[in-house]
Order: C-alpha cells, then sequence, then structure tokens
C-alpha cells in the first residue's frame, strides 16, 4: 500500500521557523558590524576629525553592544527544540529581546549625537523596517510609538535641560535643539515616516506570508493526491487541504453521478453530520452549469444574500456566510465541483478564488486517475475469475481422461496387448503434459494478475521448503537423486501469498531433480541475511547453455540440452518463478555451467509476522499433500 | 463389501470411480448433482460418500456436506451425520476458497485429488471404512 503523507500540527510553521531564525542569525551578523563601526567611528572621529564627542560614552556603548550580542549569539547556539510550534514562539521571543536591546542602544547613540539634532536619525526607520520584517502589525505599531516617543523624550529632556544636550556638529545652529518648531516639525515627520514604513513593510509582508502559506499548501496538496489511487482517501486530502490552506471553516466536493447526472456528496471537511445528511446540493443543476462551469469560480460573498443558492437557510444553520465553487474539470469534462466555506461573509476575494481554482484542478487529474484505476482494479477482478473459470474448464475433461486412462492402465477393464497397452502409456504421458500446461498457465495469469500485492501475508519459508521437497521426495528417490537442505532453526516468514511460494520453491526444487543425472545430488541451502534471506538451489545437472542463460526466464523457453535429452516441461516454469518472486519483492539469479549443473539464487525481503495482521498459521498449500495417505490439509475445489 | 456413493456430474469420473471401486469389491450407487445426492443418501444410506466440490454452482459439494453435518437435532439428515466423506478435489487451487478439514469448517474425512488413481482411491476408502468401524 502506498504510504499517505500525513499532517501534522503546526506543519505550516516551519517555513516561518525556518525565515525567522534565518533573520534572527543575519541580525545577530548584522549588530557584530554596528558593534564595531560605533567603536571605529568614534575612533576616526574623535582622533581624525576631532569632534567634540564624549569618546569614553561611545566606547562604553560599543562594547555594550557587543557584549549583548555575543550573549544572544551563545544563547542561540544552544538550544535546539525538536517541536516545531514550541521552537517558533522562543525564536520569536529571542527576536523581540533583540530589537528591545536594540532600542536602548538606538536612544543612547540618539542622545550622544544630537537628541533631535542627531544626524543618526535614520537609524530608527532602519529600527521600524527591521520590527516591520520580522513581527507582526502590533509589535511594529508599537514599537513605532516607541521610538518616536523615545525621541519626543530626549528632545523634551534636552530641552528642559534635564540631560545634557551633545552638539557633534560643531558649524550646526547651537540652540536649534530647543526651538519648538524645528522639534516639532522633525518630530512630526519621523513619527510619519516611521509609521508609514511599519504600516507598508507589514502589510507586504503578511501578503508574502500568505503567499508562502498557500503555496506551501499547493505542494502538500500536490503530494496528497500524488501519494493515493483511492478514490475516497484523495477527495479526503483534497477538502482538508483547501480548507486547511486558506484558514477557513470547511470544504466539500460532489462528483457528478454518472447514471443520474445529479452532484453526489463525495467527500468533506469541517462540516456536520447533519448538514451533509440532509442538505441537497448548495447550487442548482442550472446555476452550477450556467455560472460555476461558464465562467469559473463563483464566489457567494453573503449567503444571506444569495439567491443562488438552494438551501441559504441550512447553510446559516451551519454556520456558513460565504463560499466559493469551483468547477472540477478534466479535459473540459465536468467531474464535480469543489465548494469552500467560510464562517464570514466576504471572507474570499479574488486571489483566494484563484488558489480553489488550482485545487481543483490538481484534484482533477488526480480523480480521473484514481477513477480509470478503479476501473482496472475490476477489470482485473473480473479477468481473474475468468481465468479460473476457463482453466477449471479445461481441466476438467482432461482430468476425466486421464481417470479413465488410467482406471484402463489398471487392467480395471480387461488386459491389454503390449503395443495397446504402450500406446495408452503415451496417451497417459501426453494428457499429464497437457494437465501440467493448464496449470502453468493458470499460475502465470495468477503471478500476473492485478492485486495479487492485496492478498501478501507472512508465510513460514522453512515450513514451505520443507513442504516442497517432501512432496518431491518421491520423484528424488526414484531417480536415487540425493536432495540436503540447510537451514536456519529458527522459522522466517516473507510476505508472500502461499500458493506463489510454493508454486516458486517447487518449481525451482523439481527442476532441480528433473535435471540431474540419476544419483545426482541437489542442496537447498537457507541463509538470513540482514533484511533478507538467501536461498540457494544448486544441483550437479545437465546445466544451462551459456548462450541461452538470458533467455530461460522467457516464457515457453526450453533449453536445448534438456530438449535433446527428452526431458518434458512446458517452459512456463521459470517464468511463473519470476513473475511471482518480483511481485514479492524478491530477486533471483542464476549461475549455470553446461554438464556441472545450476545454482538458482533467490534473495527475498523478510517480515515480521507479529507486526503484521495475517491469518493463523499459514499453512503451504501447493505441497499439502505431505501426508502419505493424502490427507490433504489446504487446497481447492474441482 | 461397502455400499458407497459417488457425487459428481463428471461421468468419466463416475466411470473410474466406479470401475476402481467395483474391482475392489465394493457396491457403487451414483448422483449426479447435490439433490440428486440427498435423495440417494436417504434412499440407500451408503457407509461412504465420495463427493466433488463443483457441480452446478461452484460450492454445492460444501453445502451438501453442511447440511448432513448439521447438529441441529431437528436436521432431516441426522441419521447420516456419521457417514464419512470422501472430498474430490483438485491440488490447484480453482477457486478462492479455501478449506481445511476441521470440525467447525469443513467436516470431511478425506480429499482425493483429480485425476483419479484407482490404487489411490481403493487405499484412502478402505482406509476411511476400517476408520469407521472400529470407532
Amino acid at each position: 500500500m502506498v504510504k499517505r503523507t500525513s499532517y501534522q500540527t503546526g506543519s505550516e510553521e516551519i517555513p516561518l521557523l525556518c525565515e525567522l531564525a534565518g533573520d534572527s542569525a543575519h541580525l545577530i551578523r548584522a549588530r557584530w558590524v554596528a558593534g564595531a563601526l560605533v567603536l571605529l567611528a568614534t575612533v576616526l572621529s574623535v582622533r581624525v576629525l576631532s569632534l567634540p564627542l564624549a569618546e569614553g560614552s561611545f566606547y562604553l556603548l560599543g562594547g555594550f553592544i557587543l557584549l549583548y550580542n555575543t550573549a544572544l549569539a551563545l544563547y542561540t547556539r544552544r538550544y535546539n527544540i525538536p517541536d516545531a510550534a514550541q521552537c517558533l514562539a522562543r525564536t520569536q521571543k529571542i527576536i523581540l529581546v533583540q530589537v528591545a536591546l536594540d532600542w536602548l542602544s538606538m536612544a543612547v547613540f540618539l542622545h550622544l549625537t544630537g537628541g533631535i539634532c542627531s544626524p543618526a536619525k535614520p537609524l530608527l526607520l532602519i529600527h521600524v523596517l527591521v520590527i516591520a520584517i520580522l513581527m507582526s502589525r502590533q509589535i511594529t505599531l508599537l514599537f513605532v510609538l516607541l521610538d518616536v516617543g523615545t525621541l519626543t523624550v530626549i528632545a523634551y529632556l534636552e530641552h528642559a535641560e534635564l540631560l545634557p544636550h551633545h552638539c557633534v556638529t560643531p558649524a550646526f545652529p547651537s540652540g536649534m535643539y530647543s526651538d519648538p518648531v524645528y522639534v516639532g516639525s522633525r518630530l512630526a515627520f519621523i513619527a510619519l515616516a516611521a509609521f508609514a514604513i511599519g504600516y507598508l513593510t507589514t502589510t507586504i509582508m503578511n501578503r508574502q506570508r500568505q503567499r508562502d502559506h498557500r503555496i506551501a499548501h499547493l505542494l502538500l496538496t500536490t503530494q496528497a493526491v500524488s501519494s493515493t489511487l483511492k478514490l475516497p482517501n484523495l477527495l479526503g486530502d483534497l477538502v482538508r487541504c483547501a480548507a486547511e490552506a486558506l484558514s477557513v471553516r470547511g470544504a466539500s466536493i460532489r462528483l457528478i453521478d454518472e447514471s443520474s447526472g445529479r452532484l453526489v456528496f463525495s467527500a468533506s471537511h469541517g462540516l456536520s453530520q447533519a448538514y451533509r445528511d440532509d442538505g441537497g446540493p448548495e447550487l442548482s443543476v442550472e446555476v452550477f452549469e450556467r455560472v460555476v462551469l461558464s465562467e469559473p469560480p463563483l464566489i457567494i460573498h453573503d449567503v444571506s444574500q444569495d439567491s443562488r443558492l438552494r438551501h441559504p437557510q441550512a447553510m446559516m444553520r451551519e454556520g456558513i456566510r460565504s463560499m466559493v465553487s469551483a468547477p472540477i474539470l478534466s479535459r473540459g469534462r465536468p467531474l464535480g465541483i469543489l465548494n469552500v466555506y467560510a464562517s464570514e461573509a466576504y471572507a474570499f476575494q479574488a486571489a483566494h478564488a484563484d488558489f480553489i481554482m488550482k485545487i481543483a484542478y490538481l484534484g482533477a487529474t488526480a480523480i480521473e486517475n484514481a477513477l480509470s484505476y478503479e476501473r482496472l482494479e475490476s477489470a482485473g477482478q473480473e479477468r481473474g475469475m475468468f481465468v479460473r473459470m476457463v482453466t477449471h474448464e479445461l481441466r476438467t475433461p482432461v482430468a476425466g481422461a486421464q481417470s479413465l486412462v488410467r482406471t484402463m492402465l489398471r487392467g480395471l477393464v480387461g488386459d491389454f496387448t503390449e503395443k495397446q497397452s504402450e500406446l495408452l502409456h503415451r496417451v497417459d504421458v501426453r494428457l499429464e503434459q497437457l494437465m501440467d500446461l493448464i496449470n502453468d498457465l493458470l499460475a502465470l495469469a495468477a503471478g500476473r494478475m492485478g492485486g495479487l500485492e492485496r492478498q501478501l501475508k507472512p508465510v513460514p519459508l522453512l515450513a514451505c521448503i520443507e513442504q516442497s521437497v517432501q512432496r518431491l521426495n518421491q520423484e528424488a528417490e526414484s531417480k536415487h537423486v540425493e536432495i540436503t537442505l540447510k537451514d536456519p532453526r529458527s522459522e522466517l516468514h516473507i510476505l508472500a501469498t502461499e500458493d506463489g511460494l510454493g508454486k516458486v520453491l517447487g518449481n525451482l526444487v523439481g527442476n532441480a531433480i528433473k535435471y540431474v543425472q540419476a544419483g545426482g545430488r541437489v542442496g537447498v541451502d537457507v541463509k538470513q541475511q540482514g533484511d533478507l534471506v538467501q536461498i540457494l538451489i544448486s544441483d550437479n545437472g545437465i546445466g544451462i547453455p551459456a548462450d541461452e542463460l538470458p533467455h530461460i526466464w522467457d516464457e515457453f523457453y526450453r533449453g536445448r540440452n534438456a530438449r535433446n535429452a527428452g526431458i518434458t516441461g512446458t517452459g512456463l516454469g521459470l517464468s511463473i518463478v519470476k513473475h511471482f518472486v518480483e511481485r514479492f519483492g524478491g530477486l533471483i539469479q542464476v549461475e549455470s555451467k553446461e554438464g556441472k549443473g545450476s545454482t538458482f539464487t533467490l534473495m527475498l525481503p523478510l517480515c515480521d509476522p507479529s507486526s503484521l495482521s495475517g491469518p493463523d498459521s499459514p499453512t503451504c498449500p501447493e505441497e499439502a499433500s505431505a501426508d502419505p495417505e493424502g490427507i490433504v490439509s489446504h487446497n481447492a475445489a474441482t | 463389501m461397502a455400499k458407497i456413493l459417488i457425487i459428481d456430474d463428471d461421468p468419466d469420473i463416475i466411470t473410474s470411480v466406479r470401475l476402481s471401486l467395483e474391482a475392489a469389491g465394493h457396491e457403487v450407487c451414483e448422483a449426479h448433482n447435490g439433490t440428486e445426492g440427498l435423495e440417494r443418501i436417504q434412499a440407500i444410506h451408503p457407509d461412504l460418500i465420495i463427493l466433488d466440490v463443483m457441480m452446478d454452482t461452484t460450492t454445492e459439494g460444501f453445502q451438501l456436506t453442511l447440511q448432513l453435518r448439521n447438529p441441529d437435532p431437528t436436521s432431516a439428515y441426522k441419521e447420516y451425520r456419521e457417514i464419512p466423506i470422501l472430498m474430490l478435489t483438485s491440488i490447484h487451487s480453482t477457486t478462492p476458497l479455501r478449506f481445511g478439514p476441521t470440525e467447525d469448517y469443513l467436516p470431511v474425512e478425506a480429499f482425493i485429488d483429480k485425476p483419479i488413481d484407482p490404487d489411490k482411491l481403493v487405499r484412502k476408502v478402505e482406509a476411511l471404512l476400517l476408520a469407521r468401524t472400529t470407532t
């Protein structure tokens, strides 16, 4: 089964967290430069330009900036919180501490460079800009007030001579700092600029974040819809993604029922059971065709005021105030409708509707694929049933004929001449070959049939091997072939079908016995290798000519030395083996030398039977007639 | 000598079974579907039943078995409950059904594969008859 993407709470916070953590690091790097610049500029101004600066205070300020920056750098490097939401809150707090400390440094710096006459006033705007980029609108506006307020307080205190005024530009007219017109106009324009920068920047940032949020959700939607072919899962993912991406009340999908042509509720998110049960489509077929299909998307800004809705009362009771409807179109053909609901009127703008159209567009392709997959699956099941019935119909007359021939050969209807007996024997052999072919064709069809993966369950490997070997024992003994079985003591389980694994082992061990000379040796060696099991099936038989090795997996292919030696076979055995091994997630390889023997190496992934729900103690049906009296434990009807 | 009923819709299988068992000295009766089988069971009360699974329907043999072995004391077939059943099967799956010889799942005594091997059939029939007389 395809693993489905799961959404953990707070996954949307991760992009924001990455962004903020990066910004916080930038801020710390920038502050190293700022601290160093304060120190360097002081040295230059005092020693080279001989400006009348309070040198000691500037050194102290520069030192203070570098000191708290060191503390911040050490602190941010140390902590590592696995929970995204907690980590985000912490990062936001650290940034708040940083900008607060910067505010303090800036206030001191502005005072030391002349208060309201300071040439460094643009620093205040930079401070607001940084906060607007990193923090919310409320915090930004708070800092605008704080920054402008601080400058006002400094100006007032200097004017009232409660703080000494530092004049850093000797040519500047002295006394300007106490001129009310100068001070007032400066403060007013700085306040205006700070407010405008704060407001506009937060607007841009919010828009940017919403866009990021929607892109992230579009990506999640893409991942979700491409990871499943099951229609109910797919529709569920689509409605959830649509509602979560826009952070709104809910969403639903209604698909067009092909037989009735009506819109039928297929999936919903955030809607009550009552609403799902009694509400028909929100829009009539006519509105769907006239508005949603011809000029999509349809935005219902206020549910209570829109005459196009069929049952606005029910929607109001559900708490829905506005809605967007987008058609789900696949190659121009309508499949259904995606509705997204909000609890507030006028919640949707053109950008939202456009986003919902994108989700519907994504969904259409995925829904089309899921529908095709459903059709394929049911066709596969029908084909499987057909193959089984055909095989039964083919096998019945052959089994009947074989039964009659064996009855005759047993002498139950009188004696035959030697020639008659020989010919009857040949009939029996040919019928046996035909039966093998029918059985192999069925196995091949089963190995190729869709849906085999769903039947996989833990099968005990060693039990299955042992039964295969036991079943073939009689054949081996009649040829005086010795079978050596080496396996680990504890049982190993693999994810397979009982029939399939039985076929694989039966065919490989059966081939080994078939292609060795009388008195030959066959070995079965099982080794666990980490998560895999390696099964070596070797013989010292006739081997496979090197030029034929690449073809042995082909259907109906038989080696020329096997044909020349008069060994019968359908040429399907190894194709069947390969199909099943691949379906079980395994690998098969062969090494062979003509005249020396062959070794087939089978690698299969192990599974833990306790971690999977399977039926109790599965057995190996293929080898079921292990009991000498043939008390068969598992097989199926004729 | 025992009275054996073979229920199968395939005349060739019936012929082989009949020839094999008659040669071993048994009396063989035949029925060609489940309904006829139940009638014959009541009419002749056989010592052993050989039963095909797929006849008119794919599970007719199963249904007949379950009817015969119904533990309900008012069952119309309660006096035939103890008759051993040998089920005719094919070793290769042809239906998605799976079963095993368990008391509560499919209460039959043994299975035998098609095509019929006369010696194997006679051995198995005699083992079942012997098991019945000794218990």
